[in-house]
């Protein structure tokens, strides 16, 4: 019991002191969407969206403590100001803007289909009718072959890599993801060895469902945050760190 | 590799079970408060008892958990700013979760005690009564004893459903044993060596908990037990 009633103290005076100290900015990630963001072996983040995010806070010298959190709880996690910033590949769309103000662009994502080596589809609404499409739940993905693959079976899922699952066992025939997330999550290991990458590269000016490329999100009453973050984007595209990134992970492209 | 990613998911467990136990404690505080409310002689105790079970009970943990994280601290912080103050309340995912579990587990303890309550035959506080016992006295010395037995199959089935419950806060952002599980199916994409993982580690806290009950339950049924033979 006196045990107990130290770690109520405890967890009590921490929620205290954060609250009544300046405090670093704080910026959440959903560390499940390997290569952009996931965990280590030791739990430490890693991946482009987390290296990223490190390289705007230095040039804009901010003091930024990058957290990871959980997806459904990052957007309602901003608005109320438990998080100061969002990063974590957010697509830019007109609905969020809404609701959320975003930084300077930082990416365009390529998305592409993956299905097993020498089905021979044609990645078109009539080749794909009848066929079993999986795609992540509330992903631009997923808004796009929802509203284009009418005549598809479409499977949602939750995680990023419960589709790959779904792919190896055959119970879809393709999916649909960022190119770089399929290349790393799954070609790249043993199981992804008999599929690959099929059909067109889909980019934001191919359908208005892969929004206007990713950014980071801010709260939209926090307007010096948002300078700040766009002055140390600028500055890391400028020095060719963000090419450097981008070679690094996703290669020349 | 893999096995750096089980270590970290396991040593969450320890968040996950220390979670479990404040809410836990919390929830009995709460349950014996609201079972006494319920039996009072006062009728708006009664009524404050009745309202708390039954709002608790038919909301869902998740809208109650997002409700204590993010509105009600908005909430608080807009009145003490109202009132001039300039105190920021910004309670941890840890400390929101189990005010909320404990809160939510409180209500079906409350029903659990109230009913351990009810199966103590009226004689034995007339016979506490006769002795010239005084309320303190009759309750830590004939009630409370006479409630564990009667209370602990309740009891257990609550505790069991509150361990498996704590998997909900990791939706707030604390970074419990099924948060590391997630974190670590991704990134390996090898989904069911971690929730298989997490799974076993929820299941060995239900085989010691059971273990140690059965031993309680023995224990605080000796005195009928002896009279049956």
């Amino acid at each position: 019991m006196n045990r107990i009633s130290k770690l109520l103290f405890a967890t009590f005076s921490m929620a205290v002191a954060t609250g009544a100290l300046a405090e670093p900015i704080t910026i959440a990630t959903d560390a499940t969407f390997p290569p952009f963001e996931s965990v280590d072996g030791s739990g430490k983040l890693v991946g482009y969206d987390v290296e990223l995010a490190q390289a705007v806070c230095d040039a804009a010298k901010l003091d930024c403590k990058i957290i990871n959190a959980a997806w459904d709880g990052m957007i309602p996690g901003l608005i109320s100001n438990k998080y100061d910033a969002l990063i974590s590949q957010l697509t830019v769309t007109q609905a969020r803007r809404k609701i959320l103000a975003f930084s300077d662009v930082y990416d365009h994502p390529v998305f592409r289909f993956v299905a097993h080596k020498g089905a021979n589809l044609t990645i078109s609404p009539e080749g794909l009718k009848g066929k079993v499409i999986a795609v992540q739940t509330g992903t631009p993905m997923d808004a796009y072959v929802t509203k284009n693959y009418t005549q598809s079976t479409i499977k949602r899922y939750d995680s990023g890599s419960a589709p790959y699952l779904e792919l190896s066992s055959g119970r879809a025939d393709v999916h649909m993801s960022y190119q770089a997330q399929i290349t790393h999550s799954f070609l790249k290991g043993d199981s992804g060895k008999d599929f690959e990458l099929v059909g067109p590269l889909f980019t934001g000016k191919d359908a208005p469902e892969f929004g206007e490329g990713v950014a980071i999100a801010i709260n939209q009453k926090n307007a010096t945050l948002l300078k700040q973050i766009n002055e140390g984007l600028g500055e890391v595209r400028d020095s060719g760190k963000l090419d450097a990134l981008n070679r690094k992970y996703f290669g020349a492209q | 590799m893999l096995s750096d990613y089980i270590s970290s998911v396991l040593s969450a467990g320890w968040i996950t079970f220390q979670l479990a136990l404040t809410s836990l404690a919390l929830a009995v505080v709460l349950g014996l408060a609201g079972a006494l409310c319920k039996r009072s002689e006062h009728r708006a105790l009664r009524v404050l008892a009745e309202i708390y079970t039954t709002l608790v009970r038919g909301i869902p943990d998740l809208v109650l958990m997002l409700l204590m994280f993010y509105s009600l601290p908005a909430l608080l912080n807009q009145w003490i700013g109202a009132a001039g103050g300039r105190y920021n309340v910004d309670p941890s995912p840890f400390l929101s979760g189990a005010l909320t579990l404990g809160v939510i587990f409180g209500a079906y303890m409350t029903e659990t005690f109230r009913g351990a309550l009810e199966g103590i035959p009226q004689g034995q506080l007339e016979a506490a009564q006769a002795y010239g016992l005084g309320r303190v006295k009759t309750l830590r010395s004939i009630i409370l004893p006479q409630m564990v037995r009667l209370a602990l199959p309740g009891f257990t089935n609550n505790w069991l459903v509150l361990v498996k419950a704590t998997a909900l806060v990791s939706l707030i952002g604390l970074q419990d044993i099924m948060f590391r599980a997630k974190g670590a199916a991704e990134a390996t994409g090898k989904p069911f060596t971690f929730y298989l993982l997490a799974g076993g580690f929820y299941l060995l806290i239900a085989v010691l908990s059971l273990t140690l009950v059965g031993w309680l339950g023995r224990r605080y049924s000796q005195g009928v037990r002896e009279l049956a033979r």
